[in-house]
């Protein structure tokens, strides 16, 4: 039995593919050949790694941004009591 | 990115929400609320408007939240409901995005940041106050997208319905934020006196 080889991608078309990758929004087949080029190319792992510390850093600074909210939460609670 | 189950509201036998839940369970919620509000509006006052207007049509509702299910997106589509109640949609002509031109261009901050020496960016500086400076910097655009899915953590599927733009659109607003906002930080290291070894590019 002979199992079928995917097709390689080359690094414009996982560049391509880098943010749906990181978003987790890729169907199966294409993530499964962007994970195989990455694995063996140091170019896109880089571009992967910088993209993945951009993504980690924005979500590290949400919370901070949550404080603009305070006087909008402090309005709606009074309206929700009168 | 967290997995995201639609905007479902309560199925049929869950166990509805105890009332007296609703300040602790939904008004967590606010900033989020928020800025779907911002998103749908563009209006600093309309949107508190509508965010005032959410959480009251919220508790009048919270009898039908069912207990243990996401209130983030029972909110917003509360929210999304209430403003197309108080305003019909105006047709907006959008610009044609290009998805696939913007998908392309993820690796290009990644280049500039290593021709300036700043390959570790992300990794060797808190840019915490830079990042959220630059996200309100952003056109309203593509804040609100960056700020739904990259910090509210709706998937394209749902800012798409909450917007009521093109997944597609969705798509090339968000690659787009998050070539500017590289774009801004990287300048911004640049402009601290960071960047310093010489340009040098390879692949």
């Amino acid at each position: 039995m002979t199992t079928e080889l995917p097709t390689l991608m080359d690094c414009e078309e996982v560049v391509q593919r880098l943010w749906p990758y990181l978003d987790g929004a890729l169907p199966e087949g294409e993530r499964t050949r962007v994970l195989a080029h990455l694995v063996g190319c140091t170019g896109c792992t880089s571009h992967y790694d910088f993209a993945q510390a951009f993504l980690d850093a924005v979500r590290a600074a949400a919370p901070a941004v949550d404080a603009e909210f305070a006087t909008l939460r402090t309005r709606v609670e009074s309206s929700l009591r009168s | 990115m967290p997995a995201t189950n639609g905007l479902a509201g309560p199925e049929p036998g869950m166990t509805l929400a105890d009332p007296e839940s609703f300040e602790s369970v939904a008004l967590p919620h606010l900033p989020a609320v928020a800025r779907v509000a911002r998103a749908l509006t563009r209006d600093v006052s309309d949107a508190e408007d509508l965010v005032q207007e959410t959480f009251l049509r919220a508790l009048r509702h919270w009898n039908t939240f069912a207990q243990g299910s996401d209130c983030k997106r029972w909110l917003a589509t509360i929210c999304r409901n209430a403003h197309f109640a108080q305003r019909r949609r105006e047709d907006v002509v959008t610009a044609v995005e290009d998805e696939t031109l913007e998908a392309l261009g993820a690796a290009n901050p990644h280049r500039s940041a290593r021709a300036a020496g700043l390959n570790d960016l992300f990794d060797r500086f808190d840019l915490g106050p830079a990042i959220r400076r630059e996200i309100e910097n952003l056109v309203p655009a593509f804040r609100d997208v960056v700020t739904l899915y990259d910090i509210e953590g709706f998937s394209y599927e749902e800012i798409a319905e909450l917007l009521t733009i093109p997944v597609g659109t969705v798509r090339s607003r968000l690659y787009r934020a998050r070539r500017l906002l590289q774009e801004a930080l990287i300048a911004h290291a640049i402009d601290s006196g960071y960047g310093n070894t010489p340009a040098v590019e390879s692949k």
